[in-house]
Formats: C-alpha cells, structure tokens, sequence
C-alpha cells in the first residue's frame, strides 16, 4: 500500500495519473500501480509543496507469474477499508492505547467476517489469518447460492434505433490521448 | 480485431444497454424486476404464459418469474381484487427488485442471480452475432457512494463485473454522473478557452440520484443520494393509500409537474410535492458537498440533467427555479437535456467504450511494422 493524503481545503488534481482527491482525502497510489505512481511528475511536484501528504508506503511487493491470480476488487477493498477505519479509529485514541486493546477489536472484526462467510463455506477454519479471510470472501461471493435457474429467453428488452451523428467518442479519445500523452 | 463497444446503464428500474450500428445509436431497454408466481399456482402460470411473457424457472423453490414491463402489468391486476394493506403484508405478492438503491443487495443471494440473468439477455438484445470470449468491451455504470446511507457500492460492481468477464466481455466500469458527462459533452469556458467535457452531471434515477463535478473528461468530485425516483414513489404510495406499481405507472403516463391544477388529484398533488422535496433535497446535498471549497468557482458551470425520473413535464423548469434560489457557488451556464434523458447514461458509457475502440485501433496501426520492415524480415 501507499497511502497519501490531500492536505489542503481544495480539490487537487493529479492529472499524469488521471485521479483528483477531495479536501483532505487519503488515496491508495497502489491501486494505480506502483510504476506509475512513482513516475508521475506532479505527484512529486505535489509531494514536494507539502500539498500532498506520504502517509504510508509499503515496500513495493514482488510480482509472481503465478497461474493462480485471485484478483478481486472485493479483496483489495476489503482489506483497504479495514486498515482505513482503523488507522483513523486509533489515530483519534491517546497514544497510550495498548496493543491488547488493538488485538482484541481485530479479532471483533474478524469473528464477523467468519460469520458472514460460514454460510456459503461452512466447513472455514475458524484459525484463518485476516489476508485470507478476504480470500475466502471471494470465494463465498462466486459460489453464492447458485441455485437452479433457466430462463425461456435468450434475448430480452424493446429496441429502440436513434441517428448517431455527433463525434462525441472521437472528442473524448482525444482529450484522452492529450492526458496521456503529458 | 474489431471489437464490439456495449455501454450498459445498470440501473435500479431499468437495464439498458447499447451499442452502435451502422451510423445509428441502438439501445435496448429492460424494466428491472420480476414478480413470483408459486409452481403451485397452476391457473396463474397459465395466465401469464398465454400472455407470451418471459419467465425465469426455479427449480430449487418451484417459483416462476416473470420478468420486466410483464410483471408490473400483473401486480396491478392483482392490486386491483386486493387492497393495498392485503398488497403491504404479503412479501410473495409484491412485485420485486434485484436491485435497491442503486446497488444489489449481498444479502439477496437470488436478486443478484436474477440480475446476472437480466443482463446476459439484455445485451444478447444488442448483439446480432454470437461474440466469441474477448470480442467484445462493456462499459458499465456504478453508483459513487452515497452520502446519506452507510452502505457502499464495491460489492455490487464486482459482482457485475465477474458476470462480464463470465459472459466473455471486457468489463469497465464508469461513474454514473461521470457518463452524464460523457453524453452530452457539455464544456466550460476558462480564460477564453473552451475545456470540453466539463461541469456537472446528474443522473437521476430510481434508486439513486448520482453526481458528477467533471473537468476535461475528469471526476474531480462524484457523489449519490438514496433518496431518489423510488424514495417519491414510496412517499406517495404511504400518503394516498396506493401499491407503488400504480404510482409508478401513474407518473410515468400522466405526470406534469407545470401545472397549475394540483387540487383534482390527489396523487398529482402528492407527486408535486415529493418532486419538489426532492430536487431541494439534491441540491442542498450539492451545496454542502462544494462547501470545502476556498473559493467560488470563476466560470461558468453547465448542468446536464437526465435519468429516468427528470422526464416528467416540468421537472427541468423546476430544477432550475431550485438551484437558482439555492446559492450555489457557482453560476449556471445552462442546464442540458439530452434528447433522451433515460438513455444518457447508457449513451456516456457507449461513449467511453467507442473511444477506448477507437484508441486501440490507433495503437494497433501505430504498432503494426511497414511494409519495408516485413520485406527486410
């Protein structure tokens, strides 16, 4: 992960890696990729000004070929919404809080997940570790009850045919390109 | 490879997806809902089978569904021999959404196949040919979270985007206010010069109502209300005593929200009012969201208003008496009726498809070698 954060009261664009960020709102560089972050211009420009903000950056992790990729949104979001409230839970708690105290609200957290995974995998350790109990999470969603269905259509819906003569596609490829290409 | 471009709008009331075709926009449309007729209810199946209907069969719960515009005809039949209470205390008997709010359900494990379903036969409306996996591109619209409810909207664009991919298309996903945009391509002026696809997008839906503050084709500020096209037909419904099928029906049919004779009609009366609430509502939602801005935005910003629930007559006329009393900070350059404001956002993703299209071929030509290098080869 790579958190940063907008310091200032206003919208601020980071236009080479095509994102804006709220007043004072943290982002994931990650989820763009770590390349790419590191390579944009105004992102560093940014960071230079004291505009934006290094929360937090993780070494940058090793790539795999691996043949099994579990890539799903639900994974990476779970896991980032989970250190987010978190981190912004603690942060607001004296800085006295033991580590006890911490333990035991993940481990709240994650007797919740269990419960709601144990209906599509019934027979999930309850020892799992909290990076696969995101894993897991994608897999109860692909096997969520599949039941038996069949349908006496293949297509549906009313047509309807509208004269398409304006560019708009070739307008905004262009500005696309434009961005692209700063 | 020529790859077909497909926008979809993935919307609570309707699914409409899109493509392009010979010159011309086709689009096809699909009411997003399904009424259940117990296996049991022999004379009902046979009802709505004569009526050449499209159905959905359960096997494991012996149910059938009908679908789409078939399944509001047959619950206003049925409200007609049952009160609205009979209607209220029997879920079995209400007509139902696999969607809610802007956003499937993870709990509804059959809304989400239901939906999955849809979609499939949705866009098979679109496409003449069967595609092979890879031949073709779907843009599909997501909500932004919502800032009056505490629910997001990760789980129901996954899952949409995992039946893409199933089906064998390449999904991308695109805000809803953001495609607003992307449709009518409305542009602001800054120091004489003209910056195309910027302002501000609302798509006002059943479910929900989606914003987006764009400049140069990009979100700088997306956000959703919950209180949306659903939200007034519910609050009619309680206040006049009716099943939300024939409101529903009534407002799409008859709605004129310029007219001065509020007093014959109850249920007019009653739309007015949760109309206007609602406009005022999405405002003041736009004022407070803008509000952490240091500054008053120096141009002029255009507004383009669409979805299914500004259709009605008079709604745009309204809007615009609203937002001028609201003290935005901003001043309006125009406000933007696409000619179809139910299509506008299936017609943004349509157009974010064709422009990734279009960008690959570039790439493809830019890549290919010259004729003298295959020679030399």
């Amino acid at each position: 992960m790579w958190r940063i954060r907008n310091k200032t009261a206003n919208i601020v664009l980071i236009d080479d890696l095509g994102i804006s960020l709220k007043a004072y709102q943290d982002f994931d560089l990650d989820l763009l990729g770590r390349d790419k972050s590191e390579n944009s211009s105004q992102l560093a420009s940014f960071l230079n000004r004291g505009i934006i903000e290094n929360i937090h950056k993780e070494k940058r992790e090793v790539e795999t070929n691996s043949s099994i990729e579990i890539n799903s949104l639900i994974t990476n979001s779970v896991r980032d919404a989970m250190t987010a409230f978190t981190q912004e839970f603690f942060s607001k708690m004296s800085e006295d809080v033991s580590q006890g105290i911490i333990n035991g609200f993940t481990g709240v957290l994650k007797e919740k997940f269990l419960e709601n995974l144990s209906i599509e995998l019934p027979n999930l350790n309850n020892d799992v570790g909290f990076d696969e109990i995101s894993v897991y999470e994608t897999q109860a969603a692909i096997l969520k009850g599949k039941e038996d269905l069949s349908s006496n259509f293949e297509q549906i819906g009313q047509k309807q045919e509208i004269d398409s003569s304006d560019d708009i596609a070739e307008q905004l490829r262009k500005i696309k390109k434009e961005r692209k290409n700063k | 490879m020529n790859k077909k471009m497909i926008g979809l709008d993935v919307g609570t009331s309707f699914l409409i997806a899109s493509t392009k075709k010979n010159n011309k926009e086709v689009y096809n449309i699909q009411r997003d809902c399904y009424f259940i007729i117990p296996e049991g209810n022999k004379r009902a199946i046979k009802i709505a089978e004569s009526s050449g209907g499209n159905f959905i069969y359960n096997k494991d719960r012996g149910e059938y569904y009908l679908i789409g515009q078939d399944a509001i005809n047959f619950a206003n039949l049925l409200s007609t021999f049952l009160d609205k209470d009979e209607v209220d205390r029997n879920a079995e008997i209400q007509l139902k959404r696999p969607m809610s709010q802007g956003v499937l359900n993870p709990k509804d494990k059959l809304g989400a196949q239901m939906l999955e379903i849809l979609l499939e036969g949705v866009i098979e409306g679109v496409v003449d040919d069967v595609l092979a996996t890879g031949e073709g591109v779907v843009f599909f619209s997501v909500p932004a979270d919502p800032v009056d409810g505490d629910y997001n909207t990760i789980f129901h664009s996954s899952r949409i985007e995992q039946k893409l991919e199933a089906l064998g298309y390449e999904p991308h996903s695109l805000n809803e206010g953001l495609a607003v945009i992307y449709s009518e391509a409305p542009s602001v002026i800054v120091d004489g010069e003209e910056i195309p696809f910027s302002g501000l997008g609302m798509s006002f839906g059943g479910g929900m109502i989606n914003v987006c503050f764009a400049y140069r084709g990009m979100s700088l500020l997306e956000y959703s209300t919950s209180r949306a096209g659903d939200w007034i037909d519910e609050q009619v419904a309680k206040v006049t005593n009716t099943p939300i099928s024939v409101i529903t029906k009534y407002k799409e049919d008859n709605l004129d929200l310029a007219t001065e004779d509020l007093t014959s009609n109850e249920m007019l009366n009653a739309l007015h009012i949760f109309y206007d609430n609602l406009i005022k509502y999405v405002l003041h939602h736009l004022k407070r969201e803008l509000s952490g801005m240091d500054e008053r935005i120096s141009y002029e910003v255009p507004i383009v208003v669409a979805g299914g629930t500004s259709r009605p007559k008079g709604f745009v006329e309204l809007f615009k008496t609203r937002a001028e009393k609201e003290d935005l900070p901003f001043t309006i350059k125009e406000i933007i009726i696409p000619k179809e404001p139910s299509y506008a956002v299936s017609k943004g993703c349509l157009v974010a498809a064709l422009a990734e299209g279009e960008e690959e071929e570039e790439e493809e030509i830019v890549n290919k070698p010259s004729i003298d290098e295959e020679d030399s080869s």
